[in-house]
């Protein structure tokens, strides 16, 4: 992979960068509580008014399918069974095995926190490789490339037991 | 022979086995669809090793009791009991416990393409898929078809597939790389 250019730590200069309204990802997961874990394949298409997310098993099956749009989230799994909820944050756990604050994650994958959160560490181009909101820790391992506004490519996202840590195969902002 | 008198044959005469796949998923909706390849060995019952090479590297061990999943770009391993994990998925096929009718209804699927099928319904509700079609050819699988309950097929192509083939059993097990991250709802965490 694209070596990280020298890695100056330092919270200051974190470039301010910009944050895509819509994307569409692709990427491998884990996820633990600390008792079990989940591993798999996640596509996730984002955007203001609407996210879909796909788990696929790591053998290509589909495993559930989360939906959430202004009326509420609806979970379908493989077995065929729905579950419906206010948002997608209380269907989330049954999809990735955590808990992860959805709005959040949209930014998280971005490197592009809201302004509350604290840019601990950054690296030599001034993005970020440490971030601490609202009680959780987003390390970012690697980014796609050397660029300033490059993706986020490897990442772990934890807070007490739990864990996630993704690898975004593709990540593109969407119109 | 007929497709199921075949899958039964096979099922029975299969101990062991090693060669290559090529998997493709189509998703009902557009996406594009999703090639893999790797190498694969099972012994049976529950002993297995897939292990993709492209898009990207991971591996799945199956040791009889555990399934381990290493992702070389997340760099972890995760570790989870088999138990009945394997029941009845389209793995089972493969390297499951010989009785293969008690996990799945087998019927005639005709023949087609130089293959005898057989469709293969799981007898288990909540399966996680629908319907699976099995073509053998001179009594070995050739191609798996499976359709999951989101109308995803999944269809895997065995260009290599070597019956009964010496294994030597350190192949179904598996220890965690130096460094990776082990996680999983086992507590024991070293392979045997």
């Amino acid at each position: 992979c694209a070596p990280l250019s020298p890695q100056i730590r330092h919270s200051g200069a974190a470039q301010q960068r910009q944050q895509a309204a819509a994307f569409e990802l692709e990427g491998r997961l884990s996820a633990s509580d600390g008792e079990r874990a989940a591993s798999g394949r996640m596509e996730w298409l984002h955007s203001p008014t609407r996210d879909s997310w796909t788990l696929l098993n790591p053998l290509g099956q589909i495993a559930a399918q989360l939906e959430q749009d202004a009326s509420g989230a609806e979970l379908v799994t493989a077995d065929g069974r729905r579950y419906r909820a206010g948002s997608a944050d209380s269907l989330l756990p049954q999809l990735l095995g955590v808990e992860v604050p959805v709005a959040r994650l949209a930014q998280w994958v971005q490197a592009a926190p809201r302004r509350e959160a604290e840019i601990r560490e950054t690296d030599g181009s001034g993005r970020p490789t440490l971030l601490i909101d609202a009680g959780w820790r987003i390390a970012y391992l690697e980014y796609a490339d050397n660029g300033i506004n490059a993706a986020p490519r490897l990442m772990d996202i934890s807070r007490g037991d739990t864990r996630l840590r993704l690898f975004i195969d593709r990540w593109t902002p969407t119109p | 022979a007929g497709g199921v008198e075949q899958l039964r044959q096979f099922v029975k005469a299969t101990r062991s086995a090693e060669g290559e796949f090529e998997q493709t998923v189509l998703a009902k909706s557009g996406r594009k669809p999703q090639q893999a390849a790797g190498s694969f060995a099972f012994s049976r019952p529950g002993k297995f090793r897939w292990e993709y090479q492209t898009p990207y590297q991971q591996l799945l061990v199956g040791d009889g009791e555990r399934l381990w999943i290493w992702d070389r770009d997340l760099n972890q391993v995760t570790v989870k009991r088999i138990g009945d994990a394997l029941g009845a998925t389209p793995a089972a096929i493969l390297f499951g416990s010989g009785d293969l009718e008690q996990n799945f209804e087998l019927a005639e699927g005709g023949d087609s393409e130089g293959l005898a099928w057989v469709e293969a319904r799981p007898k288990q509700e909540g399966s996680g898929f629908e319907a699976m079609r099995i073509g053998l050819a001179g009594g070995q699988v050739k191609r798996m078809e499976m359709r999951d309950n989101f109308g995803q097929t999944t269809t895997v192509l065995f260009p290599r597939f070597v019956l009964n083939p010496p294994v030597d059993a350190g192949r179904f097990r598996f220890m965690p790389p130096t460094g990776a991250d082990v996680i999983g709802d086992d507590t024991t965490k070293g392979g045997r």
